[in-house]
């Protein structure tokens, strides 16, 4: 009776072992695939751009695609990167379709110097995302600072997606003045000096529609770091 | 010891249990994910004047890979990698801005991760992490 009891505990607790390790691996090797399963489907883009047919030119490169895929949220799996558009014709930078009917802006960042500190630099790859509605209402833009340190006057790289029938948009400074910049593939791309925003007007269900986007940079930043008033937790 | 241990635990099957399972836990998590191995850094803080920029606690990560961030704002936010030479900080891929949250990775460098708020207030939260 006693053995009968020690088997009865030792089959439990193999029983309870078996039972333990299958729920680990179904937890951890099913959560990607119920992620994936509770996704919303993507709607209609209004990117015509992504919904062309892909070409050799819209290839990611594996090295950036390595990047994309074991990068923080969102999480963009090899089917998002092989839906991406090439949109800039100027550097590498394509537009990524991403999980929850999100978009993303990825691009090839060079270096703006060939090393520091002996230390021999490589290009980079920055992500920017939003909601297809932020995207629709050029939320998908971003700025670079070209200077490796503080000026008031930057020359700024402008990058930014537009919808379908945007053909281009007008980029303001701070004093009044403009430049109008083309877009190309839902996607425009200039070199300028502390520009302060970016405007364009979109056509939805039949109306005519003016955005306006700020822009920011690091210009004017002051040159030392502010240290007061954070908390740290290396 | 911890043998010792186990046999004198009662219910030292489901110690062992437990036990195989974490380190299976541990083996799953490591193989889906090493970079949770790799130094990280994150800082958080609040009231970053307009027209600033902090490298919080200045811990430079040898190797950087990656630079997230976010704050409470609806204008922008600017990240970058910083390296520090005498008194003088560099900012070798300069800065990048964007409305929302801003991921930028890098092959290996040794910096410090940069975040500057350009708008003309104040950024009331904001959060760094990297890796």
């Amino acid at each position: 009776m006693r053995h009968t009891a020690s088997w009865s505990r030792g089959a439990g607790s193999i029983a309870f072992t078996r039972l333990a390790i299958a729920a680990l691996v179904a937890a951890l090797a099913g959560c990607g695939a119920a992620h994936r399963s509770q996704l919303p489907k993507p709607g209609p883009s209004a990117f015509a751009v992504l919904r062309a047919p892909g070409s050799v030119d819209d290839a990611i490169p594996s090295w950036v695609a390595h990047y994309l895929v074991e990068g923080d949220e969102p999480t963009l799996s090899a089917e998002d990167v092989e839906g991406a558009r090439r949109v800039l014709a100027n550097q590498q930078g394509w537009l990524v379709p991403a999980p929850e009917n999100e978009l993303c802006l990825a691009r090839v960042v060079e270096p703006l110097v060939s090393e520091t500190g002996g230390e021999r630099l490589y290009p980079s790859v920055k992500r920017s995302c939003a909601s297809q509605a932020e995207a629709e209402q050029g939320r998908l833009s971003e700025t670079q600072s070209l200077s490796t340190t503080f000026a008031k006057r930057l020359p700024t790289r402008v990058v930014g997606i537009v919808p379908d029938g945007v053909r281009e948009v007008t980029i303001h400074w701070a004093g009044g003045a403009s430049t109008r910049v083309a877009v190309a593939r839902n996607a425009y791309e200039d070199i300028l000096i502390n520009p302060s925003s970016v405007s364009f007007i979109a056509t939805g269900s039949g109306h005519r529609h003016r955005y306006v986007v700020p822009l920011s940079s690091v210009a004017g930043a002051r040159p030392t770091p502010y240290q007061a008033g954070q908390t740290a937790r290396p | 010891m911890l043998t010792q241990v186990l046999r004198a635990y009662p219910t030292r099957q489901k110690a062992h249990s437990a036990l195989l399972a974490g380190v299976i836990l541990a083996a799953l998590i490591f193989s889906i994910n090493p970079s949770i191995a790799s130094a990280s850094n994150f800082y958080s803080g609040k009231n970053l004047p307009g027209h600033t920029w902090t490298a919080g606690n200045g811990v430079v990560l040898s190797p950087e890979r990656v630079i997230s961030a976010s704050a409470n704002t609806t204008s922008s936010v600017c990240v970058g990698p910083v390296t520090h030479s005498g008194s003088e900080f560099h900012f070798p891929y300069g800065w990048t801005c964007n409305p929302h949250a801003v991921t930028w990775e890098f092959a290996a460098i040794n910096a410090a991760a940069g975040l500057d708020n350009p708008n003309p207030g104040t950024f009331g939260e904001f959060e760094v992490f990297a890796n």
